[in-house]
């Protein structure tokens, strides 16, 4: 519905795209789940190759922003095709478990070569999650906050299971996307994140009528 | 006896994961048991209250209502009842003798006649001997006698490296299905300990789970499986989508059995696809674009050619993005794909006829998808039709005849075809492999290039780039084009010199300059 509002002179749509990326089991998808159908499985199925989904979400009374996200697999072989999700990418989204500390180490690594190998410009946040699971929490908060914020990264902690900061996180990587560079990027011809957007013939007219 | 409806029957076979012993047979489990003589009892007459199929999966999915899933089977069930007629009678020329639990004792050699009833569908009771049977099952297991019983108790006692990778996807394998996780019994809440007998590392995993069900037995022959497949094939390991296929097979067939066909799928009919570099699943996903660029040229448009800086005779090395969602349904075999009585249709024929038919199936998809992709204006909705349509595709038999058809345009995708082309676009991602470290460039240029450049101006590095590129005479834009394409893809690049015999020349700049072309 936002999207259709967007031709209007008053508002302003942006789309992004997102990666969602990180070990294995640390609830990637759980936590797409639910921040696009606010559900939670206990028992999700591990993911094979990617998903893709998309979330709309209105930033305020005139900002409206898509959410193009990929979630991907977990699984170190994997890795080989990520660079086809990171690679036009605006912002990712690294999971760890708050109760594996091996999943921050694997975070760190998928943080370091983001920021090597993704757009420059791309938002990072991390998301330490299963914040459910306190007790058994072996990453401590601060740890990872004062390495989120040493490399330039949002930090949340989250629990895609009672939806604790979960919609806080897309939020927050919402307000930090340019919004105006990317509002113009649509009209123009886009640098990388074209692989989504091929034909901008009819698009251009209906779909990306920002008003910056 | 064989004259009785499967459903009538409590056939062994549906009491998956059953046994303690590799090397015993099926012995009825009653919890399993139960639930399929609950089907059999009630599925019909009570379908909106029997929430289970009959594999033991939920009826109802996120595309597919109960009541449509009825619906459809009410009709599906008359037809299995007519095919498995025919194959009685098809077994019983053939001279072929019944097993005391009413399958088959052998297949009927391969013929036109025998191909035909596969794709109508095996009897869904004597699939995994059929599976088994086409697959050359027999041969590896005489050959091996007490390996795999060796393998798994060597597993357990010493866990493969890979041990904290299965131990984490065993729950998370078809949790949606009775056998896998018996939704009667309430998660028992943290703390439980892991089951998995000898295995510290297991235990660290399992550990975190916040509940866990206790474990059936599937899941138990499933870690066994699992396990020592890692062991068996080293350069595979483990590779998430192996669960699924495993946990399938393993409703069909004993664990050995399960672990045969695993070693089978894995070597013979994917090769390499889920190896570490995953190269065979690329191999495969450039032959299917391959196909589809040939077949379904509209599809091929928006997918492929219409991709920005997409260059026909790069698309074996630089795949396209859409292979992140085609890689998966031939690792996973289609499973979590298409509906699960569609998955093991198309099973039927896979064993039967070679991966041909998952290729046959993927273009199938698209064929039926087809529509839809051509009409959407948003590309990523692409992505999205591509991944649910399959979900979509409940009436298997008609998928089956879809694909199957006569002059749907992939008629003539033969194995040998498939073969070749294999071969080709393995060769052709080799000698880009060997040629340069992509990657490295493609960064370089990337950190160059600047993120709106001007009509007109052409950096240093894009001369270069253009340069290297062009085999003599390359248009700005065509570099930029290459330049855009090492930006977007994951895989080694640079084909540039190649020329690719396979591809016609280049016809699609029209959708290639539209995408690219800046404007204002």
């Amino acid at each position: 519905m936002a999207v259709a509002r967007d031709s209007t002179s008053s508002t302003r749509f942006a789309q992004f795209k997102l990666v969602l990326l990180g070990e294995s089991a640390v609830g990637k998808s759980s936590l797409v789940l639910r921040f696009v159908k606010d559900q939670f499985d206990d028992y999700r199925e591990s993911t094979i190759g990617a998903a893709f989904l998309t979330q709309t979400i209105a930033l305020d009374e005139s900002t409206t922003i898509k959410f193009e996200i990929w979630d991907t697999a977990g699984q170190e072989r994997y890795k080989s095709l990520a660079p086809m999700y990171y690679r036009n990418a605006n912002c990712a989204v690294v999971v760890y478990d708050i109760t594996q500390a091996a999943s921050l180490d694997k975070a760190k690594s998928w943080v370091k070569e983001l920021q090597r190998q993704a757009n420059e410009n791309i938002i990072i946040a991390l998301a330490g999650n299963k914040l459910d699971l306190d007790g058994k929490r072996q990453v401590e908060t601060a740890a990872a906050e004062a390495y989120a914020s040493e490399s330039g990264l949002l930090f949340f902690e989250t629990s895609a299971k009672s939806g604790e900061n979960v919609t806080e996180l897309f939020t927050a990587i919402a307000k930090r996307l340019p919004l105006e560079t990317a509002s113009s990027r649509q009209r123009t011809a886009p640098k990388g994140v074209d692989l989504s957007r091929p034909n901008r013939r009819a698009p251009a007219a209906s779909n990306n009528g920002c008003t910056c | 006896m064989q004259q009785q409806f499967f459903l009538e029957r409590n056939h062994p076979t549906f009491q998956p994961g059953s046994f303690a012993s590799v090397n015993r047979p099926l012995l009825p489990h009653t919890a399993s048991a139960v639930s399929i003589s609950h089907f059999i009892n009630n599925g019909n007459s009570n379908g909106s209250a029997n929430a289970r199929d009959m594999y033991g999966f939920r009826k109802q999915s996120q595309y597919i209502t109960a009541s449509e899933y009825d619906k459809w089977f009410a009709s599906y069930e008359k037809y299995m009842h007519r095919r498995r007629r025919k194959w009685e009678a098809l077994i019983r020329d053939s001279g072929i003798e019944f097993g005391e639990d009413g399958v088959p004792l052998a297949f009927p050699r391969k013929s036109k006649l025998v191909k035909r009833y596969v794709r109508k569908g095996i009897p869904v009771d004597w699939r995994g001997a059929a599976w088994f049977w086409y697959a050359k099952g027999p041969e590896y297991l005489k050959k091996n006698p007490g390996l795999y019983e060796r393998l798994w108790t060597r597993g357990m006692s010493s866990p493969p490296v890979d041990s904290e990778l299965i131990e984490r996807d065993l729950h998370r394998t078809f949790p949606d299905n009775i056998h896998f996780r018996n939704t009667d019994q309430p998660p028992v809440n943290s703390g439980s300990p892991a089951t998995t007998p000898g295995s510290t590392k297991s235990s660290g995993s399992n550990s975190r789970r916040n509940s866990a069900a206790p474990e059936t037995r599937i899941v138990q022959s499933l870690r066994r499986v699992l396990y020592a497949f890692s062991l068996y094939v080293p350069k595979t390991g483990y590779c998430q989508s192996l669960n699924f296929l495993a946990g399938l097979l393993l409703l069909f067939m004993e664990e050995e059995k399960a672990f045969w066909m695993l070693v089978i799928i894995t070597q013979k009919y994917l090769p390499g696809v889920h190896e570490i570099n995953l190269e065979g699943a690329n191999i495969d996903q450039g032959v299917l674009m391959m196909c589809v660029r040939e077949s379904l040229p509209i599809v091929w448009n928006k997918i492929g050619a219409g991709i920005d800086g997409y260059l026909r005779d790069d698309m074996v090395v630089r795949l396209p993005p859409i292979t992140l969602c085609t890689a998966a349904w031939f690792m996973s075999g289609f499973i979590g794909v298409l509906p699960i009585e569609t998955v093991v249709r198309v099973w039927d024929c896979f064993f039967y006829e070679d991966s041909k038919v998952f290729f046959r199936i993927a273009l199938t998809i698209f064929k039926l998808s087809e529509r839809q992709i051509e009409s959407v204006r948003d590309p990523m909705e692409t992505f999205q039709i591509v991944q649910t349509t399959p979900k979509q595709l409940l009436d298997a038999s008609s998928v089956i005849q879809s694909c199957f058809r006569r002059h749907n345009g992939f008629g003539h995708i033969s194995q040998e075809e498939i073969d070749n082309r294999r071969r080709f676009v393995a060769d052709r991602r080799r000698h880009v492999g060997v040629m340069t470290s992509s990657d490295i460039l493609a960064d370089e240029l990337d950190s160059q290039l600047p993120s709106s450049s001007l009509p007109g101006h052409t950096s240093g590095r894009q001369k270069r780039f253009a340069g290297i590129a062009s085999s003599g005479f390359e248009s700005r834009k065509a570099a930029e084009d290459r330049i855009q394409m090492l930006r977007m893809g994951s895989m080694n690049m640079l084909s540039l010199n190649a020329r690719n015999d396979y591809f016609s020349p280049p016809s699609s700049s029209r959708s290639v300059s539209g995408a690219s072309s800046p404007a204002v």
